[in-house]
């Protein structure tokens, strides 16, 4: 799976799944958690969906703000691999 | 010797800070923080040292051997027991006999040495403590090069009895290389934060407490529907600026230090929903809860469950989550119910989670601040029974007073008062997202502030936080 396919499948899980609203068009550095549109509680859900989707284990430290605030940082997170 | 006290701002603070910066960096400005925050700890009950020294001491010896390879679980085991045991025996098991009525004896059944007060600061450093143990642990962090810089971490005095709870990666490097100097931006940034804070507790917290929520909470029998949402109005916002404010204090104090801490309050009552009301309430405590029980929970259980049952895996975590947060905050059925009914406000949130752009999603930021301060009454309320009261009121049940009624009631003063502060609380900005202009007349402006707020002080209300 390449980054452009990593991107559009987080992006729809988000969308979908996280906020509800499918239709809604969710920018590559529109801020996520920071912006209201899903609350930090919901990067669990984020980390096992990654886990069970690309095969990459993230660790509950990095499941920060900080770190996962965007759609660019997320999708960064998992190209590094576990 | 709280913060909002002539002694700890004209003299302990001064001398503490002061001292700081005279002393060369390095260990002897760490045994200086350690022993202020010991004397500042004994103003307030000097029988519990020997508990915040134990405290200290096993779970640094625990998260250094761990680091040093030893048997990690059993030492984590050891670690997290040492802070949770005195709070289990102190905070719960000691108040759950007296509520029993466990042993016709002078003390109830329990031991003498339990039969105290509280000890203030408890669920706070206890918490700092544990934290330590379970970074180490999990490897977030380094460990605590010497015990000179670990012991100042938990006793460091802005933050010992009230949070907010700090990290070790947030404090430890600020505490492990120290400047040489207190730099100017510090400088000023502590000074405004502490003014601001001073002020949030005594020109807005304490005013609304004594003229507003005292009575009305203390009379709630005949409230009708106006009065009761007044009250339940002014403790929510009274709750705020005591806490806010202490936090700001403490983040001042800290800076003073050469230390910054983290924010605590993040405009909580301008929150969009429900769900990010809790990333900008008491973010400390919550994002502790998050971190070290939301996360390894909810992930657990959807590994387990192969993602099948997300909805019941996020209730399921939010009730236990919520739950404790509420039980963190003290052993009676009013907070844990407050705790579940922020799990009960989660969940329907989730479930119903409406589109951002719809109505309905722009309709969330005014519920969610309605739906908080309904719930303020469980917080305040002495029991259950007197909360049922209040939102029976609240709910219509007992009528509708006129506006004349209201201002008989409240008093027309309060009550204008208060309706600032709700529509300030709204809209306005906080010590963080203002941006003060490094003026003369902004220097002379906060003197001003200062000298009023100090002058409030003669009989300042306890900070709500320091029975938690």
């Amino acid at each position: 799976m390449d980054a452009h396919d990593v991107r559009e499948t987080l992006r729809t899980f988000i969308t979908k799944e996280l906020m509800r609203d499918p239709a809604y068009v969710l920018g590559d550095q529109e801020k996520i958690i920071t912006g209201g549109l899903v609350d930090s509680f919901s990067l669990a859900e984020l980390a096992v969906f990654v886990e069970s989707a690309f095969g990459v284990y993230i660790p509950d430290p990095e499941l920060t703000v900080a770190e996962m605030d965007t759609l660019d940082q997320i999708v960064a997170r998992v190209l590094r691999g576990s | 010797m709280p913060f909002d006290s002539y002694a700890f701002l004209l003299v302990f603070a001064p001398l503490a800070v002061g001292a700081f910066w005279v002393l060369p960096p390095g260990p002897p400005r760490l045994v200086w923080l350690t022993v202020a925050g010991y004397g500042f700890y004994a103003t307030f009950d000097w029988r519990f040292l020997p508990l915040l020294a134990f405290v200290t001491l096993v779970t640094y010896a625990a998260g250094g051997a761990m680091a040093a390879g030893g048997p990690r679980r059993l030492l984590l085991a050891v670690g997290v027991g040492a802070g949770l045991v005195p709070l289990l025996a102190f905070k719960y098991w000691a108040p759950l006999m007296h509520a029993a009525g466990a042993a016709a004896t002078a003390h109830g059944g329990i031991p003498r040495f339990l039969d105290v007060a509280f000890p203030v600061g408890l669920s706070f450093y206890t918490f700092q403590s544990l934290t330590y143990c379970l970074d180490v642990f999990h490897g977030r962090g380094p460990r605590a090069r010497t015990l000179l810089h670990y012991a100042p971490f938990v006793s460091f005095f802005p933050t010992l009895l009230s949070g907010p709870i700090a990290r070790w990666s947030q404090l430890g490097p600020a505490l492990e290389t120290q400047a040489r100097w207190l730099a100017s931006e510090d400088a000023v940034d502590g000074i405004v934060f502490l003014v601001i804070g001073l002020a949030e507790k005594t020109l807005v917290a304490d005013p609304l407490e004594r003229h507003v929520v005292t009575p009305l909470f203390a009379s709630d029998a005949a409230h009708g529907f106006f009065v009761a949402w007044v009250a339940a109005l002014a403790y929510g916002s009274r709750l705020y600026f005591d806490f806010a404010g202490y936090s700001d204090m403490a983040v001042g104090l800290g800076r003073l230090l050469g230390v910054s801490l983290p924010r605590n309050f993040a405009l909580p009552y301008q929150a969009r929903h429900i769900g990010d009301f809790w990333e900008r309430w008491h973010i400390s405590l919550s994002s502790w809860f998050r971190d070290y029980l939301f996360f390894p929970v909810s992930r657990a259980l959807l590994r387990g469950t192969d993602r099948r049952h997300p909805e019941a895996v996020r209730a399921v975590s939010y009730v236990l989550t919520m739950g404790l947060i509420g039980l963190w905050h003290g052993p009676t059925a009013a907070l844990v119910l407050w705790g579940l009914y922020h799990a009960a406000l989660l969940i329907v949130f989730h479930a119903t989670r409406p589109k951002a752009r719809s109505l309905w999603g722009r309709a969330q930021r005014p519920l969610t601040f309605l739906a908080v301060t309904f719930g303020w009454v469980l917080f305040r309320s002495a029991d259950v029974a007197g909360a049922m009261q209040m939102w029976g009121a609240m709910a219509g049940l007992r009528g509708f007073e006129r506006f004349g009624q209201i201002a008989d009631v409240v008093g027309l003063g309060p009550l204008v008062f208060l309706l600032a502060v709700v529509v300030w609380l709204q809209v306005g900005p906080d010590a963080w997202s203002a941006r003060l202009p490094r003026t003369r007349l902004a220097a002379v402006t906060l003197g001003v502030v200062a000298a009023v707020a100090l002058g409030m002080l003669a009989a300042p209300e306890p900070f709500v936080y320091f029975r938690f």
